[in-house]
């Protein structure tokens, strides 16, 4: 089963308003000419490049978690649902917890279950 | 905006009558669709306008709000580089229109049925060009995924 249409509309939605994708837009004149704190400046093709790229891992990860937000899901249930392939959803899983988006809710037979944490507001409480 | 787009079909004509979102810079675009209007060229009546003032007020959320929705294309119009009202607004758009062209693509849309176009106040010419152009289209695109078209 895939993900429907509006499901993943709704998760590039998530995409376009997550902090790392508006702060990536916001910034992109000091990026490409004035540079970063150190003054390493990039091109306009590298700009678009980490972008499109931050983007597409963004959208994933939003598709993933609207997925553990319905329930518990194991990472097979995760590929059958989204299609991305399973190691990349480990990677995204590592992230998720790293940040506190998600923790494990159990085993499924030798497979553990993740399900998405409450949204916390404020940086300061995700520490 | 949402009951804008709704009820995209024609319920009585078996001929695709596309629903076309159209954003208009007050500055430049808006005034442009005020002198093709006042200059009585002829368009498809397709579309429909809504005024924001700054390209960069349209938040990429109003674009796939209005995709889910079940719009069959977008148009965004602002001023050209260099001449916005709030000095970068037309850049910011240019960036945020690029990604989402690449996101609406993830999901099945041709990046086709999203465009953006420089139109100056005195250009009510290249407006109706560029309506009647972009409702070409879409025409060939047919009707917008979320409606079982392509």
């Amino acid at each position: 089963m895939r993900m429907e249409r509006k499901a993943r509309i709704e998760a590039a939605r998530r995409t376009v308003e997550g902090e790392r994708v508006r702060w990536l837009l916001g910034k992109k004149g000091q990026l490409t000419t004035t540079g970063n704190v150190f003054g390493e400046a990039i091109t306009d093709a590298r700009y678009s490049f980490i972008v499109q790229k931050a983007a597409a891992v963004e959208l994933e990860r939003n598709s993933l978690l609207m997925q553990m937000e319905r329930g518990p899901r194991t990472v097979h249930e995760l590929h059958d649902a989204t299609g991305i392939s399973k190691p990349e959803i480990v990677r995204h899983i590592i992230a998720l917890k790293k940040w506190r988006l998600i923790e494990q809710a159990g085993m499924k037979g030798q497979s553990p279950q993740y399900t998405a944490l409450p949204k916390r507001i404020g940086a300061g409480e995700v520490n | 905006m949402s009951s804008e787009v709704k009820g995209t079909h024609d319920a009585g004509a078996d001929r695709f009558e596309p629903k076309i979102l159209v954003f208009c810079c007050n500055w430049c675009s808006y005034a442009g669709a005020d002198l093709a209007g006042v200059s009585r060229l002829q368009m498809p009546p397709y579309f429909r306008v809504i005024r924001v003032m700054c390209s960069a007020r349209v938040d990429p959320e109003f674009v796939l709000r209005a995709f889910k929705k079940g719009a069959d294309g977008i148009l965004v119009a602002g001023c050209h580089p260099a001449d916005c009202h709030y000095i970068g607004g037309n850049y910011r758009t240019r960036r945020r229109i690029a990604l989402l062209k690449m996101l609406i693509q993830q999901f099945g849309y041709d990046p086709d049925r999203l465009r953006l176009e420089w139109i100056s106040a005195g250009e009510g010419e290249k407006f109706q060009k560029t309506i009647t152009e972009f409702t070409e289209t879409i025409n060939e695109l047919g009707p917008t995924p979320m409606r079982g078209g392509g």
